[in-house]
């Protein structure tokens, strides 16, 4: 049993190393944690930002690829979120079949929660087409609350893009230990 | 001799002394009837003379009561040019007027006495006209002409006052009894000092010596063939050749040429302006209405009509007499004096005078011709000079409407302080719009595409003393600024130096968003647009704000399409915190202007969408989040009316509404959707009362196109369908009153206009002939073109009825017209009357505007009839002969009539100067 493990690990390295080796401008990395993911995208996003401040873009224009990945994100999301409806209200049958009163509640819970996620998915694509970031920000707000319920009943989450709200909550890296900041009393304009 | 023969010749002494005597007899019978005979001949003669010269006594009478009762009510502006009825004239106190149907309802007035004699006076005037006694007062004949059966004044309906007609007497005052303050005879006193103790005891021994009586007609409300003006196109002028003018002679909507003003043989007055009418071919005039004169159609009395030219480019006579002595006009069996009466039934000389006279000079109505630039050279011909910034200024009064010719100096010896005013627009709230209409009135008419400005023409319109006021833009063919819309993002951001805070720095990004619409039919150009505002920022809580003022040059396509909008855009950051930045921010705009330039950098519109409230772009605006945006946006809710604040409306800060942000035009989610509205001025979504987009910048054809210039109020023209006089006239009220204030052209004397206040149907129905409507406003500046279709009204006697009468009764529509705008109050013009569909504001406008340039309110010609008869005073002795009245029957004398003089007699009244004229005279004989 040991042999193999070890004979397995040997033959892992093996192949990854061949596959290093053909791909020398795209090392193979282990998968980055999803705090390392979203500091990576909230560095981005603020030198995105500070391009475009300094480029003297227009709001809606900064609006439009600050949100670019989020936009995207959401509409690749509908889809999915279509999929698990369908797929809990399949679960919901056969629970029923089995007269699981209890599960039959729960997967259409959560199968009602997916439906409005798609639906927000759908109003934030929308509102990020429009420049509208009110019903941008809305819809933002109302997925946060349908994941909460999501999680809240047991469900599974799966989505490759930030919450903005997660993303002000990260810190940027090397912060991670920082000291909370103190205010200054340099006085402002006015 | 013997003594037989002496015999025989005893007797011949006797005869020859009784042949001697009989012949001295003869002669001295001869002698004697002679002597009588010349001295009735000469007492006859003397009776003649004295009549003939009380006649002319009685004629200047007449003319003095019309002078002085002119003068006495001329303080009041109406009565300058009184209008013919008698309600609203000079003649409505006083003396005896009416306006009865039995002079066509022209106004009239007689004689007047304490002592009523009536009868007499209607006898006289009977056998005057050869009446005799036969008409009756409700079938009056007419005859002879113009002057008609005078009936019992006393028996007339509606005429109030009429039994005081009678004769005006005149007394010697010789012999008299002198007596004493006691009563006693004065016997002591010596004819050389009779006038030294006048009292009230003496007897004046009055002895009629002689009376007159009058009867004086209006003849103001007719037409004159000779110069009646082409309605539906007034002359213009050719711009490369400015003595060359046009007219459309023969009604078919095109200009011909007529001549130029230097060689141009019919040219009135000194200037170099000729003034044509239409052909006589189209003047349709109806058949005379009564014997013996058979009625004619239009084509057997004009095909007979001489032509001044040739054929084909008709012009009009000097005045009625070129027909009357027209020989193929005379082949038709009509005499000569027969044409005349005919001609002057219907075409008395009419003549009008618009000007005030002071030193030589004229002082006019505004006259709307525009044939240059702006305020260039040739430009707004008033008073004959170019318009300057003081003719500019004059004509807006802040004290309210001012008419030049209010001032009572009728004898000119100041000049008018006033020009004609235009002021008195109000809005609904009652402010006061007035010199918003004015610059738009000016740009409507000028040739550039510019708008008007006190900065760009230096005119100080509401007369503060500076020339950089902003607050009034005129309206020219030019796109305007419909939305503004500011977009801002917040960008906190702490450098990713953890430990120190002094770092963070918060910077505003900011675009600032500009749509223009061209509501016009031709693609306009657009050059820089700027933006200057004061952006204000402070800390969600802080409690003041920081300014930052800022200009931004907004960009887009550099024209405009037709009936089409463009966007302009610009941004900019706004670096706000170089450290200590807070969080989230409170963003707003105050104090924004927007000014619009051409491709010449020639302004072109103006806003101050923000100036007392400030925009709102965003609370709380979160500096930290990627998907934090502000914004705001405002839209006028007229683009013509988009100067100030309370033009437009304002959407701060409405983040969860995507129309809001809307910069797509004036399309869906646009308040004013109807940004292009129809050429017609069809009422429709955002466009309910009036919105004809028109503007000419051309010499105007007619006043109908002022209907199309933008009132000062969201979606409102001028409205020409309904007239006030105040002050503070709303939409509602009617702007009608320009047409009394402005004129096309120059003239300074016009021929050929008609009383409105004309109580005969035919005259109206006439003038209401010559006019097209169902024109639409054409862009003639770019297009070249001035003509347009046109059809006549197809039923003008409806209208011209319901213009006259009102029942049986000439109530006018119950409108008496004291100036020429005031038709507008007659429904019958604006309500489908005339036979034409009137769904619209232009459509209603038009008949009314079309006809205001014909007409006049001015009386100014009179017809005079006066009778002057000589007598002898026989006292309370009745002779009983057929000669003999009783002229005073309360205390009963007589009198011998001894001779009889009639005048008849044309009177024409300079209404500037008061002064009359007499024009023809004539000594009736029977």
């Amino acid at each position: 049993m040991r042999i193999r493990s070890i004979a397995a690990l040997v033959l892992a390295m093996i192949v990854g190393g061949m596959l290093c080796f053909g791909d020398e401008s795209a090392p193979q990395q282990a998968k980055p944690s999803r705090l390392q993911a979203m500091q990576k995208e909230k560095v981005r996003l603020l030198a995105l930002r500070r391009k475009l401040i300094k480029e003297k873009t227009a709001p809606r224009e900064m609006f439009r690829l600050l949100n670019a990945t989020v936009a995207q994100g959401n509409y690749e999301q509908y889809k999915a979120n279509i999929t698990l409806m369908n797929r809990y209200v399949e679960y919901m049958d056969q629970a029923d079949r089995k007269h699981l009163d209890d599960k039959v509640k729960l997967y259409a819970k959560l199968a009602e929660c997916h439906k409005v996620y798609a639906k927000q998915n759908e109003a934030l694509f929308k509102a990020y087409k429009a420049y509208d970031s009110g019903a941008f920000n809305d819809a933002l707000a109302e997925i946060e609350k349908i994941e909460q319920r999501i999680n809240a009943l047991g469900g599974k989450i799966s989505r490759d893009w930030f919450l903005p709200s997660e993303l002000e909550k990260v810190p940027l890296p090397g912060q991670e230990s920082a000291q909370p900041k103190t205010t200054t009393t340099a006085p402002k304009s006015s | 001799m013997n003594a037989s023969e002496r015999a025989r010749e005893q007797g011949v002494a006797l005869l020859m002394t009784l042949g001697i005597l009989s012949l001295i007899l003869i002669l001295a019978m001869s002698f004697s009837f002679t002597a009588r005979s010349d001295r009735q001949l000469s007492r006859n003669n003397a009776d003649l003379t004295r009549a003939r010269l009380l006649a002319r006594s009685g004629l200047n009478r007449v003319i003095a009561a019309l002078a002085y009762q002119c003068q006495s009510k001329m303080a009041s502006p109406e009565n300058l040019y009184p209008a013919t009825a008698t309600t609203n004239g000079i003649f409505s106190n006083g003396n005896l007027t009416s306006d009865h149907p039995l002079y066509g309802y022209r106004a009239f007035w007689v004689s007047t006495s304490t002592t009523a004699e009536a009868a007499q006076l209607e006898s006289a005037l009977a056998l005057q006209y050869g009446m005799g006694t036969t008409a009756t007062a409700t079938a009056p004949v007419k005859k002879e002409g113009f002057i008609p059966r005078a009936e019992r004044f006393a028996d007339l309906p509606g005429s109030a006052g009429l039994s005081n007609a009678s004769w005006h007497h005149i007394f010697g005052l010789e012999p008299w009894i002198d007596k004493n303050s006691n009563g006693s005879v004065d016997s002591l006193s010596a004819p050389d000092n009779e006038y030294t103790d006048i009292n009230a005891n003496d007897t004046w021994d009055e002895r009629l010596i002689g009376r007159t009586s009058f009867l004086v007609l209006d003849d103001s409300g007719k037409l004159d063939p000779g110069a009646l003006v082409t309605v539906n196109t007034e002359p213009v002028w050719d711009r490369a050749n400015y003595s060359t003018c046009y007219y459309d002679l023969n009604a078919n909507d095109a200009l011909d040429t007529v001549g130029t003003g230097a060689s141009d043989p019919f040219r009135e007055y000194t200037g170099s302006i000729p003034r044509r009418g239409l052909s006589p071919q189209e003047i349709i005039l109806p058949a005379m209405p009564f014997a013996p004169y058979t009625p004619i159609t239009p084509a057997y009395f004009w095909d007979d009509i001489p032509v001044i030219g040739s054929t084909t480019n008709k012009s009009t006579w000097f005045d009625w007499r070129h027909i009357a002595s027209d020989t193929n006009f005379g082949a038709k069996a009509w005499t000569v004096d027969s044409s005349k009466d005919f001609l002057h039934v219907y075409f008395p000389y009419s003549y009008d005078i618009e000007a005030y006279r002071y030193s030589g000079e004229d002082y006019q109505r505004l006259n709307l011709w525009d044939d240059n630039t702006a305020l260039g050279a040739g430009v707004f011909d008033w008073n004959g000079k170019t318009w300057n910034q003081t003719a500019l200024e004059n004509l807006y009064n802040a004290a309210g409407m001012q008419k030049f010719w209010t001032s009572t100096d009728v004898l000119n010896t100041t000049p008018p302080t006033s020009a004609p005013a235009l002021g008195g627009f109000r809005d609904d709230s009652d402010g006061d719009i007035s010199l918003q209409v004015l610059a738009n009135l000016v740009d409507f008419c000028d040739e550039a595409t510019a708008a008007d400005t006190e900065e760009a023409t230096y005119i100080d319109y509401d007369g503060d003393g500076t020339y950089s006021d902003q607050d009034i833009y005129g309206l020219d063919k030019t796109p305007y600024i419909n939305e503004l819309a500011f977009t801002a993002m917040y960008a906190y951001d702490d450098n990713a130096t953890p430990a120190d805070l002094t770092d963070d720095t918060g910077t505003i990004s900011l675009a600032v968003y500009v749509e223009v619409v061209n509501m016009f039919e031709v693609s306009r150009n657009i050059g820089d647009c700027e933006v200057e505002f004061s952006l204000q920022y402070r800390g969600s809580g802080d409690p003041s704000y920081t300014t930052v003022p800022l200009t931004l040059t907004v960009t887009g396509p550099a024209s405009v399409n037709s009936h089409g909008y463009a966007t302009l855009q610009a941004t900019t950051t706004v670096n706000a915190y170089a450290n200590d930045a807070p969080k989230n921010i409170d963003v707003q705009v105050s104090d924004c202007k927007i000014t619009l330039d051409n491709s010449n950098a020639r302004l072109v519109d103006f806003a101050h969408p923000v100036s007392a409230t400030a925009l709102v772009i965003s609370n709380g605006l979160s500096g930290t989040s990627m998907s934090a945006m502000g914004y705001a946006s405002m839209e006028t809710n007229d683009p013509r009316c988009n100067t100030k604040e309370a033009d437009w409306t304002a959407y701060a800060n409405r983040g969860s509404d995507p129309s809001t942000l809307d910069m797509t035009g004036a399309g869906s989610g646009s308040t004013n959707a109807a940004a292009a509205p129809p050429a017609d001025g069809d009422a429709g979504a955002g466009n309910p009362i009036a919105a004809n987009a028109y503007i000419a910048n051309t010499p105007r054809i007619t006043f109908w196109e002022l209907g199309a210039v933008h009132r000062g109020e969201p979606w409102r023209t001028i409205n020409l369908t309904a007239f006030s006089s105040s002050a503070g006239r709303k939409y509602g009220d009617g702007d009608a009153i320009l047409l009394d204030q402005l004129k096309l052209g120059g003239f300074t004397h016009v021929k050929g206009r008609v009383n409105a206040n004309s109580p005969d149907p035919v005259v109206w129905t006439n003038v209401l002939n010559q006019i097209r409507v169902g024109w639409a406003y054409t862009d003639t500046h770019d297009s070249a073109t001035i003509a347009t279709a046109g059809s006549a009204l197809t039923d003008p006697a409806a209208i011209a009825q319901a213009i006259t009468t009102s029942g049986s009764t000439p109530t006018r529509n119950g409108v008496q017209f004291s100036s020429p705008g005031e038709i507008a109050s007659v429904s019958a013009l604006t309500d489908g009357t005339g036979g034409i569909a009137q769904d619209t504001d232009a459509k209603k406008e038009e008949i009314i505007a079309k006809i205001a340039n014909l007409l006049t309110v001015r009386q100014n010609l009179f017809t005079v009839l006066v009778t002057a008869q000589t007598v002898t005073d026989t006292g309370k002795n009745d002779p009983g002969t057929s000669n003999s009245v009783e002229y005073d029957t309360t205390n009963h004398y007589f009198c011998t009539i001894q001779s009889e003089q009639k005048i008849l007699a044309t009177v024409y009244r300079d209404a500037f100067a008061n002064t009359f004229r007499i024009v023809r005279l004539e000594y009736v004989e029977e």
